[in-house]
């Protein structure tokens, strides 16, 4: 071998080591970033230990109750996720402090989604026959949960919901050990109704990233602002690549709507807001993100410095219950973790303590007992007070699942996020953009 | 057609072309790579995002006034552009009509976007920048449609360097001999014509371009490290309707794309993207090379 060729051969050695180090790195950086919500609010902190911790058996364990968790640990939505792990490991690390459940420890063992419903599928068929695990928290998306409901359904694998919204999934048979403890689509739907009827909106347009979910937002929308006397002037559904937003907000302009509901998870939202803010024509329309990346301050700063008031009176909403074990939680999430919990990591807790409770209510693992215990659930943790409808879907509504609505104000530097709703925990008057006043 | 929906067309076309006239700027630098080169620079998505991030760090970090810093970002693109070609890309594979060639320079490209944007991840984590506009305010066309300041400028950044690149090539010694390399190599070579320095002078200023639309789009839409990919695919979707290789090709195939996606957008917005591409795609049918596109031999 020649010192040139050898020369070369180093090099190119060198350079996939950078390479795979880079990769590694930033795969690594990304999934541990926090993608925490604002909480303004002070919330009197309270114990949300469920009932298992204070009856915990003290015998020495003869077993190990082990609850499957299926959600994305690689790709785009690897932050999210993640935090629906560490959520459900913090409620583990409870439970095993207080001697388990019924005297068995905990564990849970984690699958990755994966980028495709095959991954997906796969992770299930590893989770139930070869990890043998007695119940399942997951998947994260709903068409991943429909494609798994097979290997559960057969197996009579209790299987709880923290993270899929789709209303259609929650039907018989497929719904008989399936539950959901997060808000669901037709949550999202109220939610806005209650923006429309907070700005006294008579007519609005609905924007959103072309997804089922967004387009059974829609459905439940266009039915329940119909049943409100709302006018519904457009629903325009986007591809989530979209960045260019222009004509899109020319449109609106000719619309003339009260309000505009987006409901755009990505930063396709972010990107919306950005050219909707800079739109004279429009951005004094009050306007409503659900689930938005808004809610991170840096990212409602990013828009702030490139668009002036581009995010001052913006209504945005995430689907996270305030509750008064929400600051607890937190607090504990904060000491293990070193970052600052979402709503996924307080909807993947309470998918284990709900469990919890209803393995100990029904006495013992039987999946016909613990379905049944589940149906009869009353409890409230750090994402909301949970109540299972006939369907298993939660109970939507004040005192159960809101989700909270905050408006964000803008002075100086400072980004605020206003609780503007629900009343229960408002600590603010949702302002009017147009005259800069309190709505009556 | 009702006096509404044509209201709708014309706001489109405004949209359009507005939106063409800046994305066309990304497809530019792509179109000047391929061209003299003769290799896809699957990195040029994540050297968009790099622009962004270069305009972020000279206005947050040096503390640069934004003009400064979009030049700023221009001239760091165009310097790094050029050692992670020295680093990366073996010197004989910078120029090649080997197809085994090329394939390596592609997957090498797309090695570098990797680590440019796990990069971007590292330092800056996964939110969104915040890069001031250099004017904020709109201007009202006929029919009361605005239009932001900084689209206006954009526009005019784009339109200047499509003039800029256009005299480059026509008038300066270098341009003459990138226009002489890219339409016969030999000959140019036997007339004494650097194949280094061409491939050089026309990697830096394709990514430069490819930063410089990054820069001025960063106030307009949201970058982020995770950004790039989807501005490829579309900078490729241009430069293959307008004709791969050709500078005016871009230019025009950014209109085009501009002006169908905005009214797909208007009217049935969820297959925006996909009836752009259907329509591109008639064309190359029609015309494989593209609309200003010319059949290549190659060895």
């Amino acid at each position: 071998m020649s010192a040139k060729s050898g020369t070369k051969k180093t090099l190119a050695i060198v350079v996939a080591v950078i390479v795979i180090i880079a990769i590694i790195a930033g795969a690594y950086y990304y999934t541990t970033s926090t993608t925490a919500p604002m909480q303004s609010a002070t919330m009197q902190q309270t114990s949300s230990m469920p009932q298992s911790m204070t009856t915990a058996v003290t015998s020495s364990p003869a077993g190990v109750i082990k609850i499957g968790l299926i959600t994305p640990l690689s790709g785009i939505y690897a932050p999210d996720g993640t935090q629906v792990q560490q959520g459900a490991q913090v409620a583990a690390d409870q439970l095993n402090a207080a001697g388990g459940i019924m005297g068995e420890q905990v564990q849970i063992v984690t699958q990755d989604e994966g980028t495709t419903t095959a991954d997906t599928v796969n992770a299930a068929q590893i989770l139930v026959s070869q990890d043998k695990v007695n119940f399942m928290i997951g998947p994260y998306f709903s068409g991943d949960v429909r494609a798994v409901l097979p290997i559960t359904t057969s197996q009579k694998i209790v299987q709880i919901l923290t993270v899929s919204s789709l209303d259609a999934l929650m039907v018989p048979p497929q719904n008989q050990y399936l539950f959901r403890v997060t808000l669901p689509d037709s949550g999202y739907a109220t939610m806005a109704l209650a923006f429309l009827n907070m700005t006294h909106s008579k007519s609005f347009v609905y924007e959103a990233e072309d997804y089922g979910y967004a387009h059974e937002i829609g459905g439940f929308l266009t039915n329940q602002s119909a049943s409100a006397g709302v006018n519904m002037l457009s629903a325009d559904y986007f591809p989530d690549t979209t960045t260019d937003y222009s004509s899109a907000i020319n449109k609106i302009a000719t619309l003339h709507p009260d309000a505009v509901v987006v409901v755009m998870e990505g930063t396709n939202g972010l990107d919306f807001q950005k050219q909707y803010g800079a739109n004279p024509a429009v951005n004094k329309i009050p306007i409503f993100h659900l689930e938005t990346l808004l809610i991170l301050p840096t990212n409602a700063q990013a828009i702030e410095t490139a668009v002036p008031n581009g995010v001052n009176d913006v209504f945005v909403g995430p689907i996270s219950t305030i509750t008064s074990a929400t600051a607890a939680f937190q607090q504990a999430f904060q000491q293990k973790y070193s970052i600052t919990a979402s709503h996924y990591a307080m909807d993947g807790y309470d998918g284990v303590m709900i469990l919890a409770n209803a393995v100990t209510k029904a006495g013992s693992l039987d999946s016909d007992a613990v379905a049944s215990a589940l149906a009869s659930t009353d409890y409230t943790g750090p994402g909301g007070h949970v109540v299972f409808l006939g369907n298993h879907n939660p109970t939507v509504g004040p005192g159960y699942l809101t989700g909270t609505i905050y408006q964000i104000t803008v002075s100086g530097t400072e980004i605020h996020y206003n609780i503007v709703w629900p009343s229960t925990v408002s600590n603010s008057t949702a302002v009017n953009p147009n005259t800069g006043q309190p709505y009556p | 057609m009702s006096a509404s929906s044509l209201f709708g067309l014309y706001l489109s076309l405004i949209s359009g072309v507005s939106y063409g006239l800046i994305i066309s700027l990304l497809a530019g630098g792509l179109s000047l790579i391929y061209g003299v080169m003769n290799n896809v620079n699957t990195s040029h998505g994540a050297f968009y995002m790099m622009g962004g991030f270069l305009t972020f760090f000279a206005v947050s970090s040096l503390h640069l006034p934004i003009v400064a810093s979009i030049i700023f970002a221009f001239a760091a693109a165009f310097a790094i552009g050029l050692i992670f070609l020295y680093v990366l890309i073996p010197k004989k594979m910078w120029v090649s009509a080997d197809p085994d060639s090329q394939n390596t320079v592609m997957i090498l490209f797309l090695a570098l976007a990797q680590v440019l944007q796990n990069g971007a991840f590292i330092v800056y984590g996964g939110g969104s920048i915040a890069v001031p506009r250099i004017s904020f305010g709109a201007i009202i066309a006929p029919g009361g449609v605005y239009i932001g300041d900084q689209t206006i400028i954009a526009i005019a950044i784009s339109l200047l360097c499509y003039v800029g690149l256009f005299l480059f090539l026509r008038d300066t010694k270098i341009g003459k001999a990138i226009r002489a390399f890219s339409q016969d190599r030999e000959l140019a070579e036997a007339m004494g014509v650097k194949v280094s320095t061409i491939a050089l002078m026309s990697f830096g200023l394709g990514v430069s371009l490819a930063a410089l639309s990054g820069s001025l789009l960063s106030s307009i839409y949201s970058i982020t490290a995770a950004t790039g990919w989807n501005e490829l695919v579309i900078a490729f979707v241009i430069v293959t309707f307008g004709g791969i290789g050709s500078i005016s090709g871009s230019f025009l195939g950014g209109l085009v794309y501009g002006v169908v996606y905005a009214i797909t957008q208007y009217y049935i917005p969820a297959y925006s993207f996909a009836i752009a591409l259907v329509l591109i795609y008639i064309v190359l049918v029609n015309k494989p090379t593209g609309i200003l596109g010319e059949i290549i031999e190659r060895a």
